[in-house]
């Protein structure tokens, strides 16, 4: 028996047939077509963006890092400012055991922690 | 189905495809899913992944049945080839091919003589392996042109490139799997066998 082809061209002429489809495949087939759901004509598209729920979807992941991130930066004391620190002085005037008057000057700092 | 459905041409039948009409799909689909299928299986010789091929293609079809152009001019079954040809290299890319080892089985089993069996089934493995390591430009040149029925131009046309680059891409292809089959020993190198006797031959 001759183990060998004698060209490619009669190895690829002795390549299997594929067999027959399933009986139903064509039946299959339109019923999976059905349940797709396509675009009917006329009906309007829309670029992922101005989806409207892509749109709202976005919308609101943009407002919620403006939350996160504008809650930290906006402080609206910051430290050393006329609002936070504030200097009060005081002057009183107390008298001294032998009578003479010593004036006193308080100095109050307060600090908004 | 009507007469007028069954009569129609493929490019027919997809213009009013295209136009919702569910019946003319229908006739597309009894018409070509054994073609298809045929084309899918060379890629994938599995029959349930090359049912799943077809089936997906037609079902790209009808869900974007608007992207059929007449006016291009293109063959309903060479503009499809190119749908099913790229579902199957997708699949391909992403699974390992299966093969229908009961198939092959089945096949040798119309064969008498034992060795007959074992060289058909070293045979027929060999081919489908080799052509499996071919890159996909020169399986898909080899397939439409060798097992689909198309010509050159036809293919040519649904691979989109040149006749001159096709013939080229066939060219490699062949030269692949005879280096593959020379490697397994199904194939002999008749210039070298040539060669051989000649040396034999003097005295």
């Amino acid at each position: 028996m001759n183990n060998n082809f004698d060209t490619v061209d009669d190895i690829l002429k002795a390549r299997q047939t594929p067999p027959d489809i399933s009986k139903d495949l064509p039946a299959k087939i339109l019923r999976a077509a059905l349940k797709e759901k396509s675009v009917p004509h006329g009906q309007k598209r829309y670029i992922w963006l101005f989806n409207p729920r892509s749109f709202m979807a976005l919308a609101a992941c943009f407002a919620l890092i403006f939350v996160v991130i504008g809650g930290g930066a906006f402080n609206f004391n910051p430290p050393g400012t006329e609002q936070n620190t504030y200097e009060r002085k005081e002057q009183t005037t107390l008298a001294a055991i032998d009578g003479s008057e010593i004036d006193v000057l308080y100095y109050w700092e307060d600090y908004d922690l | 189905l009507t007469a007028r459905y069954i009569d129609m041409p493929d490019e027919g039948l997809m213009a009013l495809i295209a136009k919702d009409d569910h019946q003319a799909f229908a006739v597309l689909v009894e018409r070509h899913t054994q073609r298809f299928f045929n084309t899918a299986y060379r890629y994938c010789p599995h029959v349930e992944t090359a049912e799943d091929i077809v089936q997906d293609a037609f079902v790209k079809l009808w869900t974007k049945r608007e992207k059929w152009d007449p006016t291009r001019g293109a063959k309903f079954t060479t503009w499809f080839t190119r749908i099913v040809t790229n579902q199957a290299l997708d699949v391909l890319r992403k699974n390992k091919p299966e093969y229908d080892t009961d198939r092959i089985e089945m096949f040798e089993s119309t064969n008498t003589a034992a060795d007959e069996h074992i060289m058909h089934m070293q045979r027929a493995q060999a081919l489908e392996q080799a052509i499996a390591a071919l890159p996909d430009r020169q399986k898909t040149a080899l397939n439409l042109c060798t097992y689909d029925g198309f010509s050159n131009k036809e293919t040519a046309q649904a691979m989109d490139i040149g006749v001159k680059a096709l013939e080229s891409l066939l060219m490699r292809a062949k030269q692949g799997i005879k280096t593959y089959l020379m490697r397994e020993g199904l194939l002999q190198d008749k210039a070298q066998e040539r060669g051989l006797k000649t040396k034999v031959a003097r005295p």
